[in-house]
């Protein structure tokens, strides 16, 4: 008796966890640092993303080593040299949607902040950042742009090539995320 | 009863603490794999082929050149008035499979090669990046000496397998065994007892000092000829080649500069026909250059 009771609960506590969150795992962070004198856009399309419905929690993830830069050079470089992607081989984000309570499912595109933590080359971070939210049917649309700088994840660039990096780096995030 | 409400509570704890974290543990996947990247800095670890590619849709352009030997006195400036260079163009069809062109000014040798990368390391969990390589050389300078009776074939042939770990960050070891197929017999007599067939057996690693510079060194004992086991310290007639240097990495080349006891720069020559010792002072200073060029 006391097994079945146990075991139902925690059934019925997966059950109820699976049905509020959406999640996507091709979700697309660029990153800009170009400079007048080289081109650095790379785009990251394997990102992971759950949003909890219930309560606006929101994570990202995604491989460092995804990002697909023009040059082939500058890719090593960036996962050798800057990220370390051997050692620190995810970024995450995990935070929550400060306004949730808001969150109406009309359809239109509503205004979100959201707080949390950041963490990329093991330097964790806590960001605020402004974001666009949209529903359809059974998808939900994040997007959002972000400035962050490189000196804050204790990234060294070496003097050698500053001018060819941007100290403040764009971010933009767009995910589809979908009913799990 | 005690024990059902320890349960129970502690079942209500982790839910209600299912929180933003464990939102993250939700996203791991267990089949994810880290495919290991820059095992080496450059596609040779000296002379040696490292088991890195040139890119895909990039052409990699290498000027390798190597002074005279440490030996020949001051009157040449220690081996800095004479050189010898080979000039390479290796071009990556895909990002495992390399085609190259090079030509040297030792013995005028025009080599054709491919390279192909097999597995990566960390792919599947295997703990070895292997790739292979396989070179023809066509000898311009012995077809104008040799005579048409010692003459068979000017062709000769080197295939090797690379098989590389990066044990951490900054230590990657390599084992090169090659063998390389001669169809004819070399004129020059300086180079003795290079027979049909020859195996050898390289050892290279590279260990980095900081990020943008690594150690580099490699050891290639001959130990077989057709079918006769050498020694690699005991033998008289054949000499191993030996190198030490290091990788410098800037924004976009790659230099190596490096001592070594093997003039030539083509696969089949260092590995075989290397005619000098380090303990007679035989050395030479060498560099590599390389630059990718990107098309896409």
């Amino acid at each position: 008796m006391k097994k079945i009771l146990l075991l139902s609960l925690t059934f019925f506590s997966f059950f109820s966890f699976s049905q509020e969150k959406y999640i996507s795992r091709n979700g697309q962070i660029q990153f800009i640092a170009s400079t007048p004198l080289e081109t650095i856009d790379p785009v990251n399309n394997h990102v992971s993303c759950v949003l909890d419905t219930e309560n606006g929690n929101l994570v990202f993830q995604m491989k460092m080593i995804s990002f697909k830069f023009e040059k082939a050079l500058m890719e090593e470089h960036f996962n050798e040299k800057y990220v370390e992607s051997d050692k620190f081989p995810k970024s995450t984000f995990v935070g929550r949607v400060q306004n949730w309570d808001d969150f109406n499912w009309n359809g239109t595109e509503q205004n979100i902040v959201v707080k949390g933590k950041i963490t990329i080359h093991g330097i964790e971070k806590e960001i605020i950042v402004k974001g666009v939210i949209e529903t359809s049917k059974s998808t939900i649309f994040l997007s959002s742009s972000f400035d962050i700088i490189i000196s804050d994840f204790s990234i060294e660039i070496p003097r050698l090539v500053r001018d060819k990096i941007s100290e403040t780096v764009k971010v933009e995030v767009n995910v589809t995320l979908k009913q799990k | 009863m005690n024990r059902i409400i320890i349960l129970l509570s502690c079942l209500f704890l982790s839910f209600s603490s299912f929180s933003q974290d464990n939102l993250l543990s939700f996203l791991d996947d267990e089949n994810e794999e880290f495919l290991t990247f820059a095992t080496f800095k450059s596609t040779k670890i000296i002379n040696l082929q490292s088991v890195e590619q040139t890119k895909k849709d990039e052409l990699n352009f290498v000027i390798s050149h190597r002074f005279g030997s440490l030996n020949s006195g001051i009157e040449n400036l220690y081996g800095l008035d004479y050189g010898s260079i080979r000039m390479s163009f290796d071009y990556g069809v895909t990002d495992d499979i390399t085609v190259g062109l090079a030509r040297s000014s030792s013995y005028k040798v025009i080599d054709a090669s491919v390279k192909g990368r097999l597995i990566t390391q960390g792919k599947n969990k295997f703990p070895f990046t292997i790739a292979m390589y396989s070179a023809v050389f066509y000898d311009t300078l012995s077809s104008l000496l040799a005579t048409e009776d010692i003459l068979k074939n000017d062709f000769s042939f080197t295939h090797q397998l690379m098989i590389a770990r990066k044990i951490n960050s900054n230590l990657s070891l390599q084992l090169s065994p090659a063998l390389t197929c001669y169809n004819f017999l070399l004129p020059y007599p300086w180079i003795q007892l290079v027979n049909e067939k020859m195996f050898t057996l390289g050892f290279g690693g590279r260990y980095k000092v900081n990020k943008s510079v690594s150690i580099n060194s490699e050891w290639i004992p001959i130990f077989m000829t057709n079918s006769n086991v050498i020694h690699p310290f005991k033998n008289k007639d054949f000499i191993n080649s030996f190198s030490l240097g290091c990788d410098i990495e800037t924004g976009g080349h790659v230099f190596q500069l490096f001592l070594t006891n093997s003039e030539t720069m083509f696969e089949r020559g260092f590995l075989n026909e290397t005619s000098e010792r380090w303990k007679d002072g035989g050395i030479h200073f060498g560099f590599n250059i390389s630059r990718p060029f990107t098309f896409n």
